[in-house]
């Protein structure tokens, strides 16, 4: 076997990715090819001191350092307001805003309010409740056949 | 879970030892560790939206670790203004204490001058990937899937750092100045 094969088989065995059968044939190769002896030499003393770090023990002040550090609540963006959203307001602020308008627009369509007359003429209410009345008097001949005189 | 400090305190409690521990064997000093650990963190909450909960939560924050330190080595290798003598006469000694035995690397500032000494030369990537490798025993995927990388970009890195450091070990064991040692 050529030795690059060899080579790529010894660092698959540094990797820990060399299938168990293929073990015993590289582990002999390295006896006999200084080249290969040095790769895992030097694979080894590396892996020898990164290993004998151990690891830190937890660490309170740590902990407490980061969360220092952290920033503040992030702001949250304004959620944006989609399409069904925008229509489940507005018709019915539109339907609100068509009723007022009719209601100021066309205010005769129905019997003023007695109420009405009083801010606008400034005379007593009992005036005007009197003066309605009358107004409707025909009204009320032509549905009940009495007129105002019989009364 | 952005807001939410106090169950992220938990995950700094529970992750930061082996971050730590990651950030350590990738830049050697403790207050470099620390400062990067650190960093990882936040970034980690301000990115927690970001979480996909595709990998693990210490898969993903691991990743950002590693991203930290090695943006760390870049410019770490980048300032580096030692002579070709002193670099070579440090690494010689590295070498020779390295393989010298286990009581060599006993004491843990005497170890991390030994490791800055002999990974120092390589590039960050490879420093990176060997050292998650050692530390983490992670597999090829696993290293991948934490770095992000493709699996023929880890399994490349890994055996150039490998060989790199056989060449350099060789070249420094012997060098006119440990073989001088050797004799006396």
């Amino acid at each position: 076997m050529r030795h690059e094969l060899w080579r790529d088989k010894v660092l698959a065995l540094l990797d820990g990715e060399l299938p168990e059968k293929d073990r015993s044939g590289v582990e002999e190769h390295i006896s006999s090819c200084s080249d290969c002896a040095d790769l895992r030499a030097a694979s080894q003393a590396v892996s020898r001191l990164l290993k004998a770090e151990a690891e830190p023990a937890s660490s309170e002040t740590f902990v407490r350092s980061v969360m220092r550090a952290l920033p503040h609540a992030k702001a949250q963006p304004e959620p944006s307001m989609g399409l069904g959203e925008l229509l489940r307001w507005a018709t019915p602020a539109f339907a609100l805003g068509v009723s007022a308008f009719l209601m100021i627009a066309e205010p005769g369509t129905s019997d003023p309010l007695a109420t009405d007359d009083l801010l606008l003429t400034g005379v007593s209410e009992e005036t005007t409740l009197l003066g309605a009345l009358e107004d409707r008097a025909p009204d009320f001949e032509d549905l009940i056949g009495i007129s105002v005189e019989d009364l | 879970m952005a807001g939410d400090r106090a169950a992220y305190a938990d995950l700094v409690r529970r992750h930061h030892p082996r971050v730590l521990r990651l950030c350590l064997s990738l830049l050697g000093r403790p207050a470099d560790a620390e400062d990067a650990a650190q960093t990882a963190f936040i970034k980690a909450y301000e990115r927690l939206d970001s979480f996909r909960g595709e990998a693990s939560f210490a898969t993903w924050l691991h990743r950002i670790a590693a991203n930290v330190c090695l943006d760390l080595l870049r410019k770490s290798a980048r300032e580096k203004a030692d002579s070709l003598e002193v670099l070579e006469a440090s690494q010689t000694r590295a070498w020779r204490r390295a393989t010298a035995g286990p009581d060599e690397a006993a004491e843990p500032a005497r170890r991390r001058d030994l490791l800055e000494n002999i990974l120092g030369p390589l590039s960050p990537e490879y420093r990176l990937a060997l050292t998650l490798k050692e530390v983490q025993g992670l597999t090829y995927e696993e290293i991948a899937v934490e770095l992000g990388w493709t699996l023929d970009s880890v399994k490349a890195r890994l055996r150039r750092a490998r060989l790199k450091l056989a060449e350099n070990m060789r070249h420094f064991k012997d060098s006119p100045d440990v073989q001088k040692e050797k004799g006396s």
